[in-house]
């Protein structure tokens, strides 16, 4: 048997004998969103089970976390009976609903109901493995340390912490520069006598560093204290910070946004996941094209997709007898963004808690499991399917699209007729027909191109930016208009803006550019008089110009969209060194930081700044 | 291995002042916060007259007109907290969050401690470990708010009560304190299961109930964060000699 643990980040591994002091069917290690109903599910369908959990309670960000409260995710499944019962006992001590209390004590009743055994503040430090199939694990805690032999490992720790000591690739981040979701940690502050969440982005981090996690998290409680307004007081800070990326592994399936957006489904399913591509970082210049069509060039980011989670996904690749629950899957950086909202943490835990469960009882391993039977056990609790039946839908959480016109929920297809196309590419809302032109088959192509010269300048955007999308260029004149112009306005499609027309014509014209579009997107990078342009000061009263509240957020998004469209352009030019040279001279360190103390000026978030320097490293990687 | 001279395990105030005294250090806790004491259990919510503290100590008036700079003057322990964190970063002490201690091996010359992160094991040397975390506690506090009650009774269901002002004026903490220190979430639910019998007569609430007890023979309103922060200085001083 092989002992697997990490020392200072490396893996080592040692023959060895081990003496096990607790056996079990199903150890499940971490007990927040997921691992909970992972063990509620896994002990109710039969199986004894021990869960763990590192921090003092139980439930994870949904509690510790304090993220108390539903935003995406779908309905369904054992969580819908825990939130009423917590939240009668929530009303009946506090007056009022959604606290981390009344979650905390139903989610330990119930596993204590169905015998699972629970340690608080312990923490898996190794594991076992046999040939190939992991046998238990070591677990540590505040005072000692024991080992528990289990037939199934479900590694609920968001993190990964037991998928990192098998040898399989891992990734982290996105395949672009390794970006990654910026982390959160939620505080609460007092304000005219009333109590209010504060969440906004703390900047990013790497959790696996203990030094600099460190760090970053007394950074981010301090930096809350230099935005709290108007006689707010501090209150507290959640004691789990809110990380929302980790590792994921290279597993039987891999969940990819491509798949999501092109509507594949599995062969089998573990569960329907929904949301929008939460991506949450403003550096979506710096993002992969297809994920820019969809985010940027169709400004499609809050369009509600439903997500089928396929079953190999929580399987890591040629290892038994483990499993995982929560945002660690084998899974893209984009596709995560969609795949850990609270609610579907909770469904996706019960759906692979039933699975541990149906692995034991029938003494096979988990991919062997009757996918027939899953499903109709998974039926049975409703935690599988979830509510929502489209692909796509515009479901705004908040009943509002970004400039406060109501949004009625309705059902998205990109299967559409030419006519339909033409017809939204006029509207303030084109981006379902911008990516519809991406999804065809290009036989609209002649009927977009005379568009171009129409006087409706939202069409002929529209149509040169679906052309774009569809690898035609002949749009490229439209597009520079546009950039010429700095339109901060954007499309209305979304209940949040994203990104502005502009942003998106940079993005398609690093496509097509030519050498000559270089002078016109270094203005944007190199001229110092550029921020002082009308377009980033609040003089446009449209509704639709999102600049006009936020004139360095729109500065910065042209910066790092004109800059690494420079890159893609020169790169394909053959002009990279001269512009790599103008790069180090001209944004060297000294003028890059009074360039993000520009962008960051006032901000309670802090990932602009992070993103601003990780654009100008990325670029100088993309010239090299 | 890195070197310290210093290791303290727990990082409330005493040991961050033990930190910050001089030496190289690291202070080092599980939980995500720096002392959760504080940061965890809404103690910053009761007023701490800061000129009580007329520390002779140079440094220590200067972190808290840091920290006062950063409110705009006023008292405010996390923002004490994150001072005295950057100060300890400027004179070398480093902060390890979110670290098991799985053991300590007396040295020959050097304390080897091996930690449990997450980036897995990892061993740190120190000439002199301070061990001041505790497991379990003994007391929560609730932030409640109505009208101006008093307690009619200072125990309920074994457990015993107190009211202290906080400095929003319209709320108050009612330290909910058990006899003996217990698990912390069970201690949590049986505080605001008491206090909540309690308030209902009173046309009062719980606004909220702190994520982390503490245990009282270190409780924060016993001498302060700051007398609390000053004991570990001058500790310092005396291993020292």
């Amino acid at each position: 048997m092989i002992y697997a643990y990490l020392k200072e980040g490396a893996l080592l591994r040692e023959e060895c004998t081990p003496d096990f002091d607790e056996k079990t069917d199903v150890l499940v290690a971490g007990v927040g969103t997921a691992g909970t109903f992972a063990a509620i599910s896994a002990a109710r369908e039969g199986a004894s089970v021990i869960a763990v959990e590192r921090e003092l309670a139980v439930g994870g960000m949904y509690t510790a976390g304090r993220v108390t409260g539903f935003y995406y995710g779908d309905e369904g499944g054992t969580y819908e009976e825990c939130e009423r019962e917590a939240d009668e006992l929530d009303k009946a001590f506090f007056g009022s609903r959604k606290k981390p209390e009344g979650r905390v004590a139903v989610y330990t009743e119930k596993l204590s109901e169905f015998g699972v055994k629970l340690y608080t503040g312990a923490a898996v430090m190794g594991l076992y493995i046999e040939n190939d199939t992991v046998t238990g694990a070591r677990i540590v805690t505040q005072d000692t340390t024991f080992n528990v032999r289990a037939r199934v490992l479900i590694d609920a720790t968001s993190d990964g912490h037991a998928v990192r000591l098998l040898s399989i690739p891992l990734r982290f981040g996105r395949g672009t520069d390794g970006g990654r979701a910026p982390f959160t940690v939620w505080s609460d502050v007092i304000k005219d006598g009333k109590r209010r969440g504060m969440n906004v982005d703390d900047g990013y981090c790497d959790q696996y560093e203990p030094y600099s996690f460190s760090d970053a998290v007394v950074s981010a409680h301090a930096r809350k204290l230099l935005f709290l307004k108007d006689g707010a007081e501090y209150l507290s800070v959640a004691s789990l910070p809110g990380v929302r990326e980790g590792l994921s592994f290279l597993g039987e399936e891999t969940l990819k946004y491509t798949d999501i957006l092109s509507s594949k489904e599995p062969r089998r399913v573990l569960f329907y996941a929904r949301s929008d591509l939460d991506k949450h970082g403003s550096d979506i210049a710096l993002d992969e094209d297809e994920y820019q069509n969809f985010w940027c060039v169709s400004n499609l980011a809050t369009l509600t997709v439903r997500i089928p989670v396929p079953m190999g996904a929580v399987m890591p690749k040629g290892v038994r007898g483990i499993l995982t629950a929560g945002r660690c899957l084998s899974v893209d950086s984009y596709a995560l963004g969609a795949v850990r909202m609270n609610r579907d943490m909770m469904r996706m835990g019960e759906c692979v808690g039933i699975l541990a469960a149906l692995s034991v009882k029938h003494g096979c391993d988990v991919r062997d499991v009757d996918y027939g039977e899953y499903e109709r056990l998974t039926d049975v609790y409703g935690c599988r399917r979830g509510k929502m039946t489209e692909s796509f839908a515009f479901d705004a959480p908040s009943g509002k699209n970004v400039i406060g016109e109501p949004v009625e929920r309705r059902a998205v297809s990109f299967d559409m007729t030419h006519e339909k196309i033409i017809e939204e590419l006029a509207t303030d809302s084109p981006g379902v027909a911008i990516y519809a032109c991406r999804l065809s088959d290009g036989s609209i192509i002649p009927k977009l191109v005379p568009l171009l010269a129409s006087d409706d300048e939202k069409l002929a955007l529209g149509a040169a930016l679906a052309l774009g999308l569809m690898g035609d260029g002949s749009g490229a004149d439209v597009l520079r208009h546009a950039v010429r112009c700095r339109s901060s306005e954007i499309f209305t499609g979304c209940r949040r803006s994203n990104q502005f027309k502009s942003c998106a014509a940079i993005c398609v014209l690093a496509r097509f550019g030519t050498k000559e579009d270089m002078d016109l997107l270094s203005e944007i990078v190199f001229d110092k008089t550029e921020r002082k342009k009308a377009m980033y000061v609040p003089e446009n009263t449209s509704p639709l110009a999102y600049g006009k509240t936020d004139v360095r957020f729109c500065y910065f998004q042209h910066f790092t969209h004109a800059l690494i469209a420079m890159c893609k352009i020169a790169k394909r030019e053959g002009v990279s060194d001269e512009l790599l040279s103008r790069i180090k001279r001209e944004l060297d360190g000294e003028k890059t930081s009074e360039l993000v103390d520009f962008v960051t000026f006032g901000r309670a978030d802090a990932p602009i700044g992070a993103a601003t320097r990780a654009a100008v490293e990325y670029s100088e990687k993309i010239l090299r | 291995m890195k070197e310290y001279d210093l290791a303290v395990i727990g990082s409330g105030f005493y040991s961050l002042g033990l930190a910050s005294a001089g030496g190289r250090s690291v202070v080092i806790d599980p939980h995500f916060l720096l002392d959760p004491d504080f940061a965890g259990t809404f103690s910053g919510f009761t007023p701490t007259p800061c000129e009580e503290y007329s520390s002779e100590s140079e440094t220590l008036r200067s972190i808290i007109e840091r920290s006062e700079c950063m409110t705009g003057g006023r008292f405010n322990v996390p923002a004490l907290e994150s001072c005295l964190a950057e100060y300890a970063g400027e004179i070398g002490t480093d902060v390890l969050l979110g670290a098991y201690t799985v053991k300590i091996e007396p040295p020959s010359d050097i304390h080897v401690i091996t930690l449990h992160t997450s980036a897995g094991i990892i061993e740190i040397g120190a000439k002199t470990v301070v061990k001041r975390q505790r497991h379990l506690p003994d007391t929560v506090n609730l932030l409640v708010r109505g009208a101006s009650f008093t307690l009619d009774e200072d125990e309920v269901d074994g457990l015993s009560l107190s009211l202290s002002d906080a400095y929003s004026r319209s709320d108050r903490i009612l330290s909910v304190r058990a006899p003996l220190p217990m698990e912390n979430n069970a201690l949590r639910a049986r505080a605001i299961r008491a206090a909540s019998r309690v308030l209902r007569a009173k046309d009062a609430k719980i606004i909220e109930c702190a994520p982390l007890g503490f245990y009282s023979a270190d409780a924060p309103f016993a001498g302060g964060p700051l007398a609390d922060f000053e004991r570990g200085v001058f500790s310092w001083r005396e291993m020292n000699v």
